[in-house]
C-alpha cells in the first residue's frame, strides 16, 4: 500500500483524537497538530508537544512516534515506537524492546497499552534477578532510559 | 485475509494449561514462563473476545521465542511443553534439562 493511502487511512483515527497529521514544511515528515484545548488531554504521549515535526516519521508499514514519557515515570531517552494497522485495531511496537507491544482500537489506546506494558515489566524485572540473560539485558537497559516520576 | 483465527482466552488457556504460566496481572493478561528457577518468557495476551488479529499473534509468538505457526500448533494442542523447550533449547534461547521449580 502507498506510504499515503496509509497514511490517509491512519488519520483517520487521529481526527478521532482532535488531530490531523500532515506533511511539514520539508517533504520527509509530518506534523501531529492538535486541537489546542485538548492537546494534553488527547494526545499527551507525543513528545509533549505535538507540533514537535521531528517526532513523526512516515514508514513503509506504519508510523514512528518517539516516546518522551511513560503514564508514572519521565523517559531519561526517548523511545520509539511504530505503530501499525493490525486487522480492525492498531498495533504500537517498541523498537527497542521488540518482545513488547500494545494493541487498542485506537492509536492512543495502543499507546497507552504499550506504556503500561514497559512500566509493569520494569517494575517487575527490579522485582529479583532471576531472569534470562535477554531480560537482563532490557533490564539494564530499562534502568538506564526511565527516571524517576 | 487467511492465517490463523485464535481467540484470546484459547491463548490464554494453552500457556496456562501447557506451559504452566505465572499470571501476574489482572488489566491484560501479562505472565512469565519459568524454566529451571528462571524467568525467561514474558506473555501479554490482551483481554478481548475478538479474534486476535495478525500481527498481535506474531508479536505474542515472539514474546514466547517461537514461531507463530508454533503458537498456532500450540493452541491447537500438537506442541505440547516438552516440544516447547526443546524449540527453546534448540535456537539456544534456554540451556540444561529442565526441573519443575520456581
Amino acid at each position: 500500500m502507498p506510504v499515503l493511502d496509509q497514511f490517509e487511512d491512519i488519520n483517520d483515527t487521529f481526527r478521532a483524537h482532535g488531530q490531523v497529521v500532515m506533511p511539514s514544511d520539508d517533504s520527509g515528515s509530518y506534523i501531529a497538530k492538535t486541537n489546542a484545548t485538548e492537546s494534553a488531554s488527547c494526545w499527551p504521549i507525543v513528545g509533549g508537544e505535538a507540533s514537535e515535526k521531528d517526532d513523526w516519521k512516515p514508514s513503509t508499514c506504519g508510523f514512528t512516534i518517539s516516546l518522551h514519557s511513560l503514564l508514572g515515570y519521565n523517559l531519561l531517552a526517548p523511545l520509539t515506537v511504530l505503530v501499525q494497522r493490525d486487522g480492525s485495531q492498531m498495533l504500537a511496537e517498541l523498537e527497542e524492546i521488540p518482545l513488547l507491544y500494545g494493541i487498542g482500537d485506537t492509536i492512543g489506546q495502543a499507546l497507552t497499552f504499550l506504556k503500561e506494558e514497559v512500566e509493569a515489566l520494569y517494575q517487575e524485572l527490579n522485582e529479583d534477578e532471576n531472569f534470562s540473560q535477554d531480560y537482563l539485558e532490557i533490564k539494564r537497559f530499562l534502568n538506564r532510559v526511565i527516571g524517576e516520576a | 485475509m487467511g492465517g490463523p483465527q485464535l481467540q484470546a482466552d484459547r491463548v490464554k488457556e494453552a500457556c496456562d494449561k501447557k506451559l504452566g504460566i505465572d499470571w501476574r496481572s489482572k488489566k491484560h493478561w501479562n505472565g512469565w514462563f519459568w524454566y529451571n528457577g528462571i524467568k525467561c518468557c514474558r506473555v501479554t495476551i490482551p483481554h478481548s473476545r475478538k479474534s486476535l488479529p495478525p500481527k498481535t499473534l506474531n508479536s505474542i509468538a515472539k514474546q514466547l521465542k517461537i514461531e507463530k505457526s508454533e503458537l498456532v500448533d500450540l493452541v491447537q494442542c500438537s506442541l505440547d511443553q516438552e516440544g516447547f523447550i526443546h524449540i527453546l533449547r534448540q535456537r539456544g534461547h534456554i540451556i540444561g534439562d529442565y526441573e519443575n521449580k520456581r
